[in-house]
């Protein structure tokens, strides 16, 4: 039977490894976390090493200390969080002063030990005890690919020798028989030296039947001898077999233990319960994680058989002699379904990708990682290890998406992939900073706030980080794969290695700033404060607070964030390969002398803004102007920059390194002038709360210089069109359009009036919830001229001010209708009579706002057409490149778009 | 099982795959000695087994002799129990009865078994079931349990003729 044409060739499987590779990381990392969790809470337990009454004192201490904590940053207001010499960090640091447990750190680590150490024993002896337990009959060995036919073999020892020839199995194959089984069924396992293929009675007797599907089966087999999936597939097998146990164990005991004691209060019995509920997560991960690293074996080995013999033969094997009969859900599957096997079969790229639920457990597992690192601490060196957990936690985040973006460098994936990452990414790690980690189940139990609230804001925050994440790491290797191709000598390539590993940084900064933040609003509502970051004033207040953080942390991480990609343009430019090539001009040296001149002009306007206000009196005012100077110049010299360097590589990166250096000259000229007026007696200046003071607005204005940079480059793209565009680098930081979504393409105002309505009705909930309905009332019209500019930014449109009227009065209702609502159900909650309020306020807020939002927002809207309408250039051949004009609609176009003005 | 149990269930079972997969023939002595070596539960669990490591799930029986083998063993246990059972007329038989029962100890068939309709129906049913138990599909399973209803009707051959044919 000849297959028919598969759409995509089917590749070579044997460089294909990362989609398990990951898995079985994650399986193993999640599965060594969880014993280390469970030992820990089970071993100082059973050989007594647990002492309640410290525990109780320790705990009590530090209650104490955080409930002094977020008293003082709610009195002095958080800006005093950040002061090293203020009370915050004074309290913070008599966190180590509280009483110490006596327990000793090492329970994890021989937990982790023997349990490594029973898998490997396990899977050691397991061929022998598998053959004796079961009765196999021993069929022969086959050694190396000699041809078949010799030694005057029994004739289905002939046929194995000859699949395994086909296979190209190198190592020796014990071939047995379960004379028991009646289905067609066989079986790869054994260990290094030591391979064993296992066939039923049944397959032997369909031999003679069907040989290709007897040889279909074996190839498959061999294919996991050959794939080492069988040392992969058992120990994920034992791996489970030998924690299941040991975590119900631990589940029992937990939800036990507080029962046995007589002292055991209702708080004790909580707090277990959220232990029992931890390590029933736990267990679940790394359960979900083996099935899934045993179905991304078996799409393997069905790769292999389809290059070794025919793909058809195998899939009608699997048709006929392995009809799946779904009575379990797909997550806890070891074999793929019969669709997918096929479809992977049939398109090699399926092999590849992994999916939403894989960078969920990524996630997932970063949490775990980072409590199991956490809980080898000692008392004594806390800190240091919660540092070190956050640093192997990032790094594995940053292992994952390295690999994730080097193994297929398609340009073409990015946003796709991106979405797909970053929205698993951060689903796993908010779902995971709550159900792995027993303190915040038990506050989430406990928590009289809205909680669900607070969690559901926090998703999109870290979904976005881990977006923003991905592709900055998209855009590094892509700039850094070329230079790391051609570095030959090995020191060369160790610091260009080194020098890229320095990308841990966002990643370290990044996850440690989320976590602290969500773990921060999450502990609030437990200890009766309010947390700072309070659900309410999230999304004002993160990225404050993140521009804001200390420098330490922020300093480095923005001068890696701009520089990385400039550096592997310079080495770059310095490492071609033939002469003749044109050399890539890099923005690093233009954005650090930029950078230095606007820096200067900032002191200079700084000193010129400074005097007058302060001897106006000084003050916040004078904070905000001087400051406002600084921001302002950052902006303006990114925005030159950013014009400037248009046509080079990474011209954002470039604008935001330069107003770094802008930040960076004049944070130095601040702590000069206040190094020298220290000189004077009676004089005490802290150097780093001095550092800290000027560096404030640094990072505010390194991030709108960059969005500014960012808006500049797209603007220059879409004029400059695809010969332009050509010159850009493909993998700016700037977007690229998805190829299914040109630009220009149409848009239907009704349903992005819609969507608009829908975003203003949330937020009008939101925003009355939480601040004020008379607040929410201004969002609706703010909205509404949003709508209208994005529907009239699409030009093809035969009434393009009409349409943006439509997407107004669409946006408007949807979202005023969120404020009928409201209304009606305070009045109904106070009881007044419905029918009369609801009319007259109903038709108030309802009319006043749609109105006045419609209004405007078609007047803005006929503004922009008219501006656009007076740039478009006159019609002609080769002028119209669709994105102006008529549009590719239905029925002749009405030719060019007269301007209404 | 006694010996002569075994027996005429191996020749009832010879019979029928002869009729119904004379292609296993050649395998039929050797499955026969293996099937005997093992005890219930290896047959059991053999049966049901669910490799999560095996080629797929759910794998469909390709060989009829296991099963034709399970279920006989199953049919002549049954029936020595059905005749032990209606022989223990005194209360320690009856006990005695009960207690080989748990022992798996086997209860002697009569020397001569003529089974009457009634029997061949309850066997034709009991068998059915446990035919689908072990995975065979509907129509294999009607199959089967018809073919060794007729075997069973007919009456048994000369003792230990079914091994002997296929030995080499």
């Amino acid at each position: 039977m000849s297959s028919p044409d598969p759409p995509h060739p089917v590749r070579s499987p044997l460089p294909v490894t990362w989609t398990t590779t990951l898995r079985f990381v994650l399986l193993v990392v999640a599965a060594t976390a969880t014993v280390a969790t469970v030992t820990n809470w089970l071993l100082p337990w059973v050989f007594g090493d647990y002492d309640s009454a410290a525990i109780e004192a320790v705990n009590a201490c530090q209650d104490a200390v955080y409930r002094d904590l977020m008293d003082i940053s709610r009195s002095h207001g958080f800006w005093d969080v950040f002061r090293s010499d203020g009370p915050f960090h004074q309290r913070l640091g008599q966190l180590a002063d509280c009483p110490r447990t006596g327990r000793s750190g090492a329970w994890p680590l021989i937990g982790v030990v023997s349990f490594w150490t029973i898998v490997i024993v396990a899977l050691w002896w397991l061929p022998a005890w598998r053959v004796r337990r079961r009765r196999y009959e021993r069929l022969g060995q086959v050694t190396g690919t000699h041809p078949p036919g010799a030694d005057g073999r029994p004739g289905l020892l002939d046929a194995l020798a000859q699949l395994q020839h086909i296979a190209g199995v190198p190592s020796a194959v014990t071939y047995l028989r379960d004379n028991l089984d009646p289905r067609c069924t066989a079986l790869a396992f054994g260990r290094t030296g030591h391979r064993c293929v296992v066939l039923s009675a049944g397959l032997e007797t369909l031999r003679h039947r069907d040989r290709a599907v007897f040889d279909a089966v074996v190839l498959h087999e061999l294919a996991h001898v050959r794939n080492r999936d069988v040392d992969i597939g058992f120990l994920t097998v034992i791996a489970w077999r030998v924690a299941m146990p040991l975590v119900a164990l631990t589940i029992l005991l937990s939800i036990a233990r507080p029962w046995t004691n007589a002292g055991g209060t209702a708080g004790d019995k909580l707090f277990d319960a959220a232990v029992a509920l931890q390590f029933l997560g736990s267990a679940a991960a790394v359960l979900l994680l083996g099935r899934s690293v045993l179905r991304s074996r078996e799409l393997l080995a069905d790769a292999r058989v389809s290059q070794w013999a025919s793909g058809d033969d195998l899939i009608r094997t699997l048709e006929s002699h392995f009809p799946h009969s779904p009575r379990r859900p797909v997550l806890l599957w070891t074999h793929p379904s019969l669709t997918r096997r096929i479809s992977a079969m049939r398109d090699g790229r399926l092999l590849e990708a992994t999916n939403f639920w894989v960078w969920f457990a990524v996630g997932l597992v970063t949490k775990t990682i980072i409590y199991g690192v956490a809980t080898t601490s000692t008392d004594s060196a806390w800190g240091l290890v919660m540092v070190a957990a956050y640093a192997v936690g990032a790094g594995f985040v940053l292992v994952a998406f390295a690999v994730e973006i080097l193994r297929d460098p398609d340009p073409t994936r990015g946003h796709r992939d991106g979405r797909r990452v970053a929205v698993g990414l951060g689903l796993g790690l908010a779902i995971g900073f709550v159900l792995f980690d027993s303190t915040v189940i038990s506050i989430a139990m406990t928590a009289r706030d809205a909680f669900a609230l607070q969690l559901l804001l926090w998703i999109p925050a870290l979904c976005g980080a881990a977006w923003l994440a991905y592709r900055w790491l998209a855009v590094v290797a892509t700039a850094w794969a070329p230079v790391l191709a051609v570095l030959r000598r090995p020191w060369s390539r160790a610091l260009g290695w080194t020098t890229l590993g320095m990308s841990i940084v966002p990643i370290y900064v990044g996850l440690t700033f989320l976590v602290s933040q969500l773990t921060q609003s999450i502990i609030g509502p437990l200890i009766d404060v309010e947390g700072v970051l309070s659900a309410s004033a999230l999304v004002v207040e993160l990225p404050l607070r993140f521009a804001l953080y200390p420098y330490q942390r922020t300093g480095p991480l923005l001068l890696v964030l701009a520089a990385l990609p400039l550096v592997a343009d310079v080495l770059q430019g310095r490492t071609r390969n033939t002469p003749s090539a044109p050399r890539t001009r890099s923005g690093l040296t233009p954005s650090l002398l930029h950078g230095f001149v606007w820096g200067l002009v900032a002191i200079t306007l700084g000193l010129i803004v400074a005097e007058p206000v302060r001897s106006a009196g000084g003050g916040l005012a004078s904070f905000l102007a001087v400051y406002g100077v600084v921001v302002v110049t950052q902006v303006a010299c990114a925005a030159h920059l950013a014009h400037r360097l248009r046509r080079r590589h990474h011209p954002v990166a470039a604008a935001a390194l330069g107003g770094l250096v802008v930040g960076l000259v004049w944070t130095t000229w601040t702590i000069f002038l206040f190094m020298l007026s220290s000189r004077a007696p009676g004089a005490a200046v802290s150097l780093p709360g001095l550092v800290q003071a000027s560096w404030y607005p640094v990072p505010l204005g390194v991030a709108l210089g960059a969005g500014v940079a960012c808006l500049m480059a797209r603007l220059h793209r879409r004029r400059a069109g695809p010969v332009g565009a050509a010159l850009v680098h493909p993998d700016s930081t700037a977007a690229v359009p998805e190829p299914d979504a040109p630009p220009g393409r149409p848009r239907r105002p009704g349903r992005l009036g819609l969507r608009y309505g829908l975003i203003n009705a949330v937020t009008i909930l939101v925003v009355s919830l939480y601040l004020s309905i008379l607040v929410a009332l201004l969002v609706g019209p703010l909205l509404q001229v949003v709508s209208a500019v994005h529907v009239v930014r699409k030009p093809q449109r035969r009434h393009p001010v009409l349409a943006a009227t439509l997407a107004c009065v669409v946006t408007g209702v949807v979202g005023q209708a969120a404020v009928l609502f409201l209304i009606v159900a305070a009045l109904l909650g106070s009881g007044a009579s419905p029918d009369v309020a609801v009319a007259v306020n109903g038709t108030l807020l309802l009319g006043c706002p749609l109105v006045v939002g419609t209004g405007v927002g078609s007047a803005v809207a006929g503004i922009l057409h008219g501006v656009r309408s007076d740039r478009r250039p006159p019609p002609g051949p080769g002028v119209d490149d669709g994105r102006y004009g008529p549009g590719p609609g239905p029925g002749p176009g009405p030719g060019p778009v007269p301007s209404r003005r | 099982m006694t010996t002569l149990q075994t027996e005429y269930a191996h020749q009832v079972a010879r019979q029928v795959i002869a009729r119904l997969a004379p292609d296993e023939l050649p395998q039929f002595a050797s499955t026969v000695r293996v099937f005997d070596a093992a005890s219930w539960r290896q047959r059991r669990r053999a049966a049901r087994r669910n490799e999560a490591l095996g080629i797929g799930v759910d794998g469909v029986l390709s060989m009829l002799t296991i099963p034709v083998l399970y279920l006989l063993h199953k049919i002549m246990e049954m029936l020595a129990d059905h005749y032990a059972e209606v022989a223990a007329r005194t209360v320690t038989a009856r006990v005695a009865f009960w207690v080989r029962r748990i022992l798996r100890r086997p209860n002697p068939l009569p020397a001569r078994w003529n089974p009457t309709g009634e029997q061949l129906a309850t066997i034709r049913t009991v068998a059915l079931r446990k035919a689908r138990v072990l995975g065979l599909t509907a129509a294999q399973a009607e199959l089967v349990t018809d073919a060794i209803v007729a075997e069973l009707a007919a009456g048994p051959d000369e003792p230990g003729s079914a091994i002997a044919d296929v030995e080499p």
